[in-house]
């Protein structure tokens, strides 16, 4: 294993013995096993020289490349080793937070010809040490305390860049490990990257799992966001996100720019957010969902639970079905439990709880989260004075708007 | 109605971001401020008073540029610095920070000591009291609670106005001192003046407003916003500079006495402004001392964790950030132990932590020039040439002043 720290500023020989210049930089692809392509040589009146991989003889112990060695150019592909990666903030996936890169190790592959790729990354102490060329010196202290004797290293599959892009090149490839990443917690480490950055990174993501992690950033970023985004690509992202979501969003932005979105939106979608959005001057509208489901009170159980089945992929919390009559009005509520409970030809309205916990629009959330509490409901349905369902306030939104105010 | 209601808007905006700058403003005024402004105002008089508007500017200017940049890149100083520069000059700065902010340190735990004796309270019982508590409000709050703490104890700054208002100054000659210079250029002048900028614009503010800025998480669309409570917090803060020079000069330079420190100026303002006087210019020291030893310490922990990468942010719990409160521990306890050696002179370690931060200064503006003059990182909230030519300008001035100040301090 080779460490970027000791071979940068190694001298580079050809193998005939000519001093060429000094290491200055490897280039690397980004992808599981991150290539080493190219190294950048200094030479002695600060030139650079970029030559490719398969010039290379040798590398540990002393860098050795061909005599005739040719240059090359950089191509799209090619991160720096010193740009992209050394310094920067990484995520450590599997430790969860974001960390800095200290160094960097290099791995030979076993071949015919000498390839090298990048094994992963030093975060601990030592590798600060290392760059003063002070490890050595300090390993008998580190021996004697028995503190931290073993650097921190992680593998490549366990980090994930936040900054693999050179210049303006929109990168898709190096990004496979993000996925593995809770929504929520990228979101966290998103925010401690530039807004240009995170731009980047949610647009090379899948759509569902980056309008997942936009809907967890926090309102300024959803903000500036979508200040960027085209009105096309952000309606299509609206439409992915929780709608009492994607109603804070909207509110956020301009009211021109809101428009443009909401008239790029279908228009069944559109009506809904409209609805939501005139509703969220209200104590408790901010907080209502539209993202609820409903079965008629005549139907079986059986058909329930089938309908259930079939809608339950697009819904992101579903812990009620509400039971509403011909007129449309809230007649019952039935929970997914209890719809389990009961056979399949038994009729909705003999089961269904008819004695209803409900609040309005105009109701404070205090209130609110007390009825939850006292009747230990996880979603409380929103009703107009014509007994419609509006929508349905749910527990974690709620208690989210609770926590802020004791923190 | 309309009118209001957009008033309404605006200004609920403008508290949303109120804090960063407000706060650090206010902890630059800190224990050492006080001592700083209180002996330069004993030695010059009204001519010390001319610097007030240089340093608010500077003070404007840079807030600003720190602020933009945690604001836009969503990074502090450090990560910039470690970033683009790598660990060896990460290193290098972040020791010249770290020594320069433990004499900070030294100051405002020796101004909260000086105060506390002042009052004759036990400094054995009360100084470890509010260390104890310091560190846990520190360790166990969120940033919000934090920040609203801080905003509450700037009310005590007032002192300062009821101290100036009974030491009953020469109003109309401060207000000319203020624009027109009333003393002799010398070398001793340009010291302290140096000594005086950088006890106001210090290099632990530029990094302190760029890491509570970043934790505070404003998008680039409120930076109008943010720099009008930059500029706000920087001629409010400066304000109260100004009220606490001019009540030791219509008392302490007028009749001619020598003070060596902040506690010093307090007993001496009271035969002749009245009791009154006296403990309000102490109670604001006590204070002063007590926002500077939790601020200060703080900026040394983020700058720490952003350069060496590991996390640290006011909103993550003690036990997920430990190295980041342990820094924040390890730096007062330091300077306790310094400020309880017995003889140990607070006034010279004063003038000389002032003094290193102003010649740091300079370093810190070249790194704020490059930054915030980059393309990449910035976009569109690029510095501008007049911000350019006020940011060159002033680091030009202060390198100039402070060798030339050194020089004759040292060697004439």
């Amino acid at each position: 294993m080779l460490y970027f720290s000791r071979l940068k500023g190694m001298p580079v020989h050809t193998e005939g013995g000519i001093m060429v210049g000094k290491l200055e930089d490897l280039f690397f692809l980004a992808s599981e096993t991150p290539l080493i392509t190219k190294l950048v040589i200094k030479t002695r009146n600060k030139h650079e020289i970029i030559a490719s991989v398969d010039e290379l003889k040798k590398m540990n112990g002393a860098i050795t490349i061909k005599d005739n060695f040719k240059q090359t150019s950089l191509s799209d592909e090619d991160l720096s080793l010193l740009r992209n990666l050394l310094d920067k903030q990484i995520i450590d996936v599997e430790g969860h937070k974001v960390v800095r890169v200290n160094d960097v190790t290099i791995q030979e592959k076993e071949n015919n010809n000498p390839s090298y790729y990048i094994s992963g990354v030093d975060i601990g102490f030592r590798g600060i040490l290392r760059w003063l060329k002070l490890e050595d010196a300090a390993l008998p202290l580190y021996r004697l305390t028995k503190w931290d004797s073993h650097p921190h290293f992680l593998s490549w599959t366990a980090v994930q860049p936040l900054e693999l892009a050179r210049g303006n090149v929109q990168l898709k490839k190096g990004l496979e490990n993000l996925e593995k990443i809770r929504p929520e917690d990228l979101a966290d480490y998103l925010e401690k990257t530039t807004i240009r950055n995170v731009n980047k990174i949610v647009s090379s993501l899948d759509e569902d799992y980056a309008a997942e992690v936009i809907s967890d950033l926090n309102t300024s970023y959803q903000t500036a966001l979508f200040r960027r985004f085209s009105p096309e690509k952000s309606a299509e992202l609206i439409t992915l996100i929780d709608p009492d979501e994607a109603v804070d969003i909207l509110l956020t932005l301009p009211e021109e720019r809101r428009t443009d979105i909401l008239e790029s939106l279908p228009r069944e979608k559109s009506q809904e957010l409209h609805a939501l959005l005139k509703l969220s001057k209200t104590p408790i509208g901010e907080l209502i969902t539209t993202d609820y489901f409903t079965i008629p009170a005549t139907d079986t159980i059986g058909k329930a639970i089938s309908t259930l089945r079939e809608h339950t992929e697009q819904a992101s919390f579903l812990p009620y079905l509400y039971v509403i009559n011909e007129e449309k009005e809230l007649v019952g509520v039935l929970s997914v439990q209890s719809l389990l409970a009961h056979d399949n030809d038994e009729r909705v309205r003999d089961v269904m709880e008819q004695n209803l916990i409900v609040i309005h629009v105009t109701t404070p959330r205090d209130i609110a989260v007390k009825k939850m509490l006292r009747y230990k409901v996880y979603a409380l349905p929103v009703l107009d004075n014509a007994q419609h369902l509006e929508g349905v306030v749910r527990f974690d939104d709620l208690a989210e708007t609770v926590l802020e105010r004791y923190a | 109605m309309l009118n209001f209601r957009r008033m309404r808007k605006q200004l609920l905006l403008l508290l949303a971001v109120v804090g960063p700058g407000i706060i650090t403003a206010f902890a630059d005024n800190d224990a050492g401020g006080v001592a700083t402004y209180s002996v330069a105002a004993a030695k010059f008089g009204y001519g010390m008073l001319t610097t007030i508007i240089p340093i608010t500017i500077v003070l404007m200017i840079t807030q600003e540029i720190g602020s933009r940049l945690a604001v836009v890149t969503g990074k502090g100083l450090g990560d910039l610095i470690r970033e683009r520069f790598g660990i060896r000059i990460s290193l290098l700065i972040f020791g010249l920070l770290f020594f320069v902010n433990l004499g900070v340190i030294i100051q405002d735990l020796g101004g909260l000591k000086d105060g506390l004796k002042l009052f004759h309270l036990n400094i054995y019982l009360f100084l470890p009291l509010i260390i104890l508590f310091l560190f846990f409000f520190i360790a166990k709050s969120s940033y919000a609670k934090i920040e609203k703490f801080f905003l509450f104890l700037i009310f005590f700054y007032l002192a300062y106005l009821v101290s100036a208002m009974l030491a009953k100054p020469d109003w109309g000659l401060v207000a000319k001192s203020v624009i027109i210079p009333q003393s002799k250029i010398s070398f001793d002048y340009l010291y302290t003046s140096i000594a005086v900028l950088g006890t106001t614009v210090t290099a632990w503010g530029q990094f302190f407003i760029n890491s509570y800025v970043k934790d505070k998480k404003l998008s680039p669309e409120k930076l109008k916003y943010n720099r009008l409570e930059i500029y706000a917090g920087a001629i409010l803060t400066d304000f109260f500079s100004l009220l606490m020079m001019v009540a030791v000069i219509a008392t302490i330079f007028v009749h001619g006495i020598q003070i060596n420190g902040a506690a010093d100026a307090a007993r001496a303002i009271e035969p002749f402004a009245g009791n009154l006087a006296g403990i309000m210019f102490g109670a604001g020291l006590l204070v002063a001392g007590f926002i500077g030893a939790a601020i200060v310490p703080l900026a040394t922990a983020y700058a720490f964790s952003e350069f060496f990468g590991y996390e640290g942010s006011l909103d993550v719990s003690f036990n997920k950030s430990q190295l980041f409160y342990g820094f924040f521990m390890l730096q007062i306890l330091l300077g306790f132990a310094v400020i309880m050696i017995p003889g140990v002179s607070l006034f010279k370690i004063t003038l000389y932590a002032d003094y290193l931060n102003g010649i740091f200064l300079p370093i810190i503006f070249f790194f704020l020039y490059r930054f915030a003059n980059n393309e990449e990182l910035m976009g569109e909230y690029k510095n501008t040439r007049f911000q350019n030519i006020l940011l060159v300008g002033s680091g030009v001035v202060i390198t100039f002043a402070a060798l030339i100040g050194a020089f004759g301090k040292f060697f004439l």
